[in-house]
């Protein structure tokens, strides 16, 4: 080598030698600046193109900068965010400190469920209801549909807490019993069973939950059947940390014993940088922390802090490439009560208590390909034996058991305007129900019916432009019921079965008239649903069964219904403070299997297969606002009014039949001519500060049937002008959170008016009068990380023993108290 | 190692939820008994005789769960009984009690059901014998009953004997009580209402049932009932058990009947196998009022 070249080289190694040592570290620590408190999960950007994210104890650390002069941003929904200049000098390390101001907004809150993609909840013209972190880590709720009970202008039903084994959540003035007509999905797919509408509440463990989403009104416009009432989305965690987990044990009352295992682990690349090429906030890395005391820092009643749900992003979107998993389990058993009432218990010397035992295990895969392109599975196993408290002979009495299997594979990509979404579903149910009693004599059957439901939903997103959203998408599904009725104690087998097929194309333009003032969107989709295959007949008959002999019909007629579900609304925004909505849609829903294909004994008399029955719809006219008062005080108001055309509605067909103990009214599942249902809700939020949030709401709603036409001219019962049942004819809510540095707490006070016992609105014997009486509950709910290791967690709900009463006159558990403690790593 | 720790819980968990069995079924079996005591198969009895015949049944490995009795005559299928039960061990063996009818062949057949469902059955003909053997029945004009609030009269009746007794002098009669009353609304409608100690609601309005070692099982035909398919002149004109017999259909009974009101005349069969009739001379509609009843049973 030539001199003149080592001396080149020479220099270039001392050049290149000392501008590497001249990289620098900043570390640092996030606060609040009211209380002092560590924020975590601050995004700290440097020159914004690259940085970190903050930990437990709000500190972070930037390694490898160049020496000289940067900025330094750091940012977190809920705060206003700041800038430093920053000096590196040499390899030295620079201390940087911030203390973020609160900033109450709440125009940030994305949700994915009412345009199928990411949007602002200002945005979004519908009233929407999200329940984030922070708020159900304040509830005590011991089932996910408890969540959402102090939501206004929705009816959970489930009469015996833990001990049901079936719940529904309705809204707006909609039957409590119908399930069908309000959607419920878990992380975007449905998990309404084509067989009844019906959904297992219990299948998922709370701990699970990220968020809900719930918007009311009909959605049919992007989803369909079943979301003529309204849809709501659970979306379940997703792992966030290299390695974590939790395994917690708790006890309460009943002799409830449960246990939760919880084990995450995300090798995705860059998972705790922030840069422009990862900096998508969507990415869903720190949604399975527990709330510290005194550190969860939500202004706002839903997002929390590091809840990364920042304007314009879709919460299931990934960052960098890598694969993650997340397995959760439950078991829970439980002694239970004796729910019925003493006029039963003196008639019935079976009676036992209502016991119950569970397990659910899930296993959440995914795999981030690319900044905006993951692909997500999952998997969740349910089993469940629940009493319903009478025993004879079998070992564990009247029960029913679910096995309940679902699948989900989902992959999204999201390339400049456009994003798409594509998912596979697929969830099985066998469910048994032992039925024993003793009348005359002993008589033992056992319900067998599985329950499959799949398909395909995919979305597609394209922005064209800054002022156009297309989203356009087709759903495919299909959904079986084959169930049988076995008696053990004589000959008798009851099949029914029968197929749903459905297929569904929409397309929906949101247009920003006057960019981020006026936007209106315009839906329209349509449906064809196909019933097939269905069947109800008898095997053996005896004096048991034989009256349904002359109604068997072992090849019942294919029928086809289409339907088209518009929507058009606007939403102005005329100041941050002030926004308004106005939206005019249509839903529908065909009927379920169970209505079209199975006839039995059911409460009051026998209900009669009808595959004859159509389709329903509901058209809705809502009118909304929400206003920002003094910068804090959220007011929201929402007022509707709809229109039942062709109301499923059971129905006296004028008949009667002898089912072996005289002679009981046959009723049908039938169309109504008209339903009208009026009501509004308001709601109130206020953080008073970081630390503490109350919100109350109000929801009325009057449910009338203004239409009726007996099946039967002979028929004397005219229900025109009566209320439809299981409607609270009023709703209130309480709710209240403290976060402070000893412990997090919630509470929430619950009113439910009265609701019309049945069809007839006559006096019921069981209930003692003809509407079911109101009542208050109040919930509330303690809990505490200890030395960031050990979880603690005091759940009491109902704390006033409030009694109230099904429509058998069974009754609730009443104070229900549980003490869970945990360990995380 | 403590990491480890959670997979293993985990995967305990899993392993624990999929774990379920399930038992082989396997075949009951019945038998006939015979002997002077029971009828014997292609023997002769006159209309109205009484046939006696002996069950002795195995589960087979499982519990007996059914037991159907069936009368075929001249062709004509009826079932005579159909009863749900739950014997899991030492096998059932019971006596049971008909009536000749007037058919010219009777095929008997006795079929028995485990809890897998397995089956099992045995059957019989009885000819028809010459003459008539209706038998002769007892009557009781007048028996008052208290409904179930009512202090004053006794509420528990031997159907038998016409006797009745209160909760206080029941006691050491227990076996020999076939039926009680009591009033209640049921789906809007006032119905006075005949029950029996096994009838598992009575224990609404009974509740000393409970503590009765023997809880006899009286079945009334409501459909008879329901329909006035006998009337009170028919009763009051019976002389033998003729009607008795073939006025209860046993596709329709219940250990229930509602709506007793006056002037129904409600057909039964008492635990030990005697048909009757009971006409409901009086019935009030309140829960502390009266029942008023003619009874005429097989002797």
């Amino acid at each position: 080598m030539k001199p003149s070249r080592l001396i080149l080289s020479a220099i270039l190694l001392i050049v290149f030698s000392a501008g590497v040592s001249a990289q620098g570290i900043i570390t640092g620590r996030v606060t609040c600046s009211r209380d002092g408190q560590p924020l975590r999960d601050v995004a700290v950007i440097l020159d914004g193109i690259r940085g970190a994210t903050t930990g437990t104890g709000g500190t972070f650390i930037i390694e490898q900068v160049p020496a000289g002069s940067h900025t330094l941003e750091a940012r977190i929904l809920g705060y206003k965010s700041q800038s430093r200049i920053v000096e590196v000098t040499g390899s030295g390390t620079v201390n940087i400190s911030f203390a973020l101001e609160e900033e109450f907004i709440d125009a940030g809150e994305v949700i994915i469920t009412a345009n199928r993609g990411a949007s602002r909840i200002a945005d979004v013209p519908a009233r929407v209801t999200l329940l984030g972190p922070a708020a159900i880590a304040s509830r005590p709720a011991a089932t996910v549909d408890e969540m959402l009970a102090s939501v206004p202008g929705l009816n959970v039903s489930r009469s015996f807490g833990i001990f049901s084994h079936k719940s529904s959540v309705t809204m707006r003035g909609l039957s409590g019993n119908e399930q069908a007509r309000v959607l419920v999905m878990i992380d975007g797919v449905p998990v309404n069973k084509s067989d009844g509408g019906s959904v297992n509440w219990n299948l998922l463990d709370p701990a699970m939950v990220e968020r809900i989403e719930v918007v009311k009104g009909p959605a049919s416009s992007m989803y369909g059947s079943n979301a003529m009432g309204g849809t709501i989305n659970i979306i379940t965690r997703k792992p966030e940390e290299a390695l974590s987990g939790k395994v917690t044990a708790g006890y309460g009352t009943y002799n409830t014993f449960f246990a939760r295992i919880s084990l995450g682990q995300n090798f995705t690349q860059g998972r705790n940088l922030v840069s422009p090429e990862n900096q998508n906030p969507g990415q869903n890395l720190s949604l399975a922390k527990d709330i510290q005391p005194g550190q969860n820092h939500s202004p706002a009643e839903n997002p929390a802090p590091g809840q990364n749900l920042l304007p314009g992003v879709d919460p299931g979107k990934s960052q960098g490439r890598g694969f993650y998993y997340l397995l959760n389990g439950l078991y829970r058993q439980s002694d239970g009560y004796i729910t019925q009432s003493e006029f039963d218990q003196a008639a019935n010397p079976f009676i036992v208590a209502s016991d119950m035992q569970e397990y659910t295990a899930s296993l959440k895969t995914g795999y981030n390909i690319r900044r905006g392109e993951f692909i997500e599975t999952d998997f969740i196993a349910y089993n469940d034996r629940r009493g319903t408290g009478e025993l004879v002979y079998q070992p564990h009495g009247n029960t029913t058991d679910h096995d309940t299997y679902q699948f989900r594979a989902r992959y999204s990509v999201e390339r400049d305007r456009l994003t798409a979404d594509v998912s596979l579903f697929w969830l099985k149910e066998d469910y048994k129900k032992v039925n024993e009693y003793m009348k005359d004599d002993y008589t033992w059957y056992n319900v067998l019916s599985e329950r499959v439901d799949a398909g395909i939903l995919s979305s597609v997103r394209w922005k064209p432009g800054s002022r156009h959203t297309l989203t356009a998408g087709t759903d495919l599904k299909t959904g079986s019921v084959d169930a049988a009725d076995v008696y053990l104690t004589s000959t008798d087998i009851v099949y029914n079965r029968g197929k749903m097929l459905s297929a569904g194309f929409y397309l929906q333009e949101a247009f920003a008239l006057i960019p981020d003032r006026l936007n209106i969107t315009a839906g329209l989709r349509y449906d064809l649903s196909m019933f097939r295959d269905g069947a109800f007949y008898i095997d053996t008959p005896s004096a048991e069964t034989v009256f349904m002999r002359n109604i068997e019909d072992r090849d019942m007629d294919n029928v086809t219904w289409g339907a088209l579900s518009p929507k058009l609304a606007i939403n102005y925004t005329p100041s941050p403070e002030l926004r308004l909505y106005a939206s005019a849609g249509r839903g529908f829903r065909p009927s379920v299997l169970d209505d079209l294909c199975r006839s039995g004994r059911i409460r009051g008399g026998f209900k009669l297969a009808n595959p004859d029955a159509g389709p329903e719809y509901l058209t809705n006219l809502e009118a909304g606002g929400d206003i920002m008062i003094a910068g804090r005080l959220r007011a929201s108001l929402s007022a509707y009014y709809s229109t039942g055309k062709d109301f499923l509605y059971y129905v006296n067909t004028g008949d009667s039949i002898d089912m072996g103990y005289g002679l009981r009214p046959i009723l049908v599942r039938t169309n109504i001519p008209l339903v009208e249902i009026t009501g509004a809700e308001a709601e109130l939020s206020y953080p008073v500060n970081s630390s503490i949030y109350l919100g109350a709401s109000i929801g009325y709603s009057y449910s009338v049937i203004s239409g009726y036409k007996p099946l039967d001219a002979a028929d004397p019962i005219d229900l025109t002008g009566n209320h439809l049942t299981d409607v609270p004819s009023a709703t209130a809510s309480f709710s209240a959170r403290w976060n402070n540095r000893f412990v997090n707490a919630g509470l929430v006070a619950r009113y439910q008016g009265t609701m019309w016992a049945n069809d007839q609105n006559i006096f019921d014997e069981v209930i003692g009068s003809n509407r079911y009486p109101a009542y208050v509950t109040i919930d509330m709910r303690l809990s505490r990380v200890f030395l960031g290791k050990i979880s603690a967690d005091l759940g009491v709900q109902n704390i006033l023993d409030t009694k109230f009463y099904d429509s058998k006159g069974a009754v609730c558990p009443g104070r229900f108290i549980t003490l869970e403690l945990g360990y995380i790593f | 190692m403590a990491k480890r720790i959670p997979v293993i819980l985990l995967l305990l968990f899993l392993a624990a939820t999929g774990c379920d069995t399930e038992e082989p079924g396997t075949t009951p079996l019945i038998l006939l008994r015979t002997g002077n005591e029971f009828t014997a198969d292609g023997s002769a009895v006159a209309p109205g005789g009484t046939l006696r015949f002996g069950i002795s049944v195995s589960g087979g490995g499982g519990a007996i769960t059914n037991l159907v009795v069936r009368r075929i005559s001249d062709g004509v299928s009826v079932t005579e009984s159909d009863r749900g039960m739950y014997i899991s061990y030492g096998g059932l063996d019971t006596t049971l009690t008909y009536t000749r009818g007037y058919g010219q062949t009777e095929r008997w057949i006795f079929s028995v059901m485990n809890s897998y469902r397995d089956t099992a059955s045995v059957s019989m003909t009885v000819l028809k014998g010459a003459g008539s053997a209706w038998g002769e029945i007892n009557y009781h004009p007048s028996v008052r009953i208290g409904l179930q609030d009512n202090s004053s009269l006794p509420h528990f009746v031997d159907l038998h004997s016409g006797s009745a007794w209160n909760a206080a002098g029941v006691s050491g009669h227990e076996a020999d009580v076939d039926m009680a009353a009591f009033w209640y609304i049921t789906s809007g409608n006032s119905s006075p209402t005949l029950t029996c100690p096994a009838y598992s609601s009575a224990l609404t309005y009974y509740p000393l049932f409970s503590s009765w070692s023997v809880r006899n099982q009286t079945m009334f035909d409501y459909y008879t009932s329901d329909n006035d398919l006998v009337t009170e002149a028919m009763f009051d004109e019976a002389v033998n058990d003729s009607l008795l017999v073939n006025a209860y259909r046993p596709g329709s009974v219940s250990g229930l009947s509602k709506y007793a009101y006056t002037g129904k005349v409600v057909p039964f069969r008492t635990a030990n196998g005697k048909y009757g009739l009971i006409k409901v001379i009086r019935a009030d509609e309140v829960a502390t009022g009266e029942m008023e009843i003619a009874i005429r049973i097989q002797k």
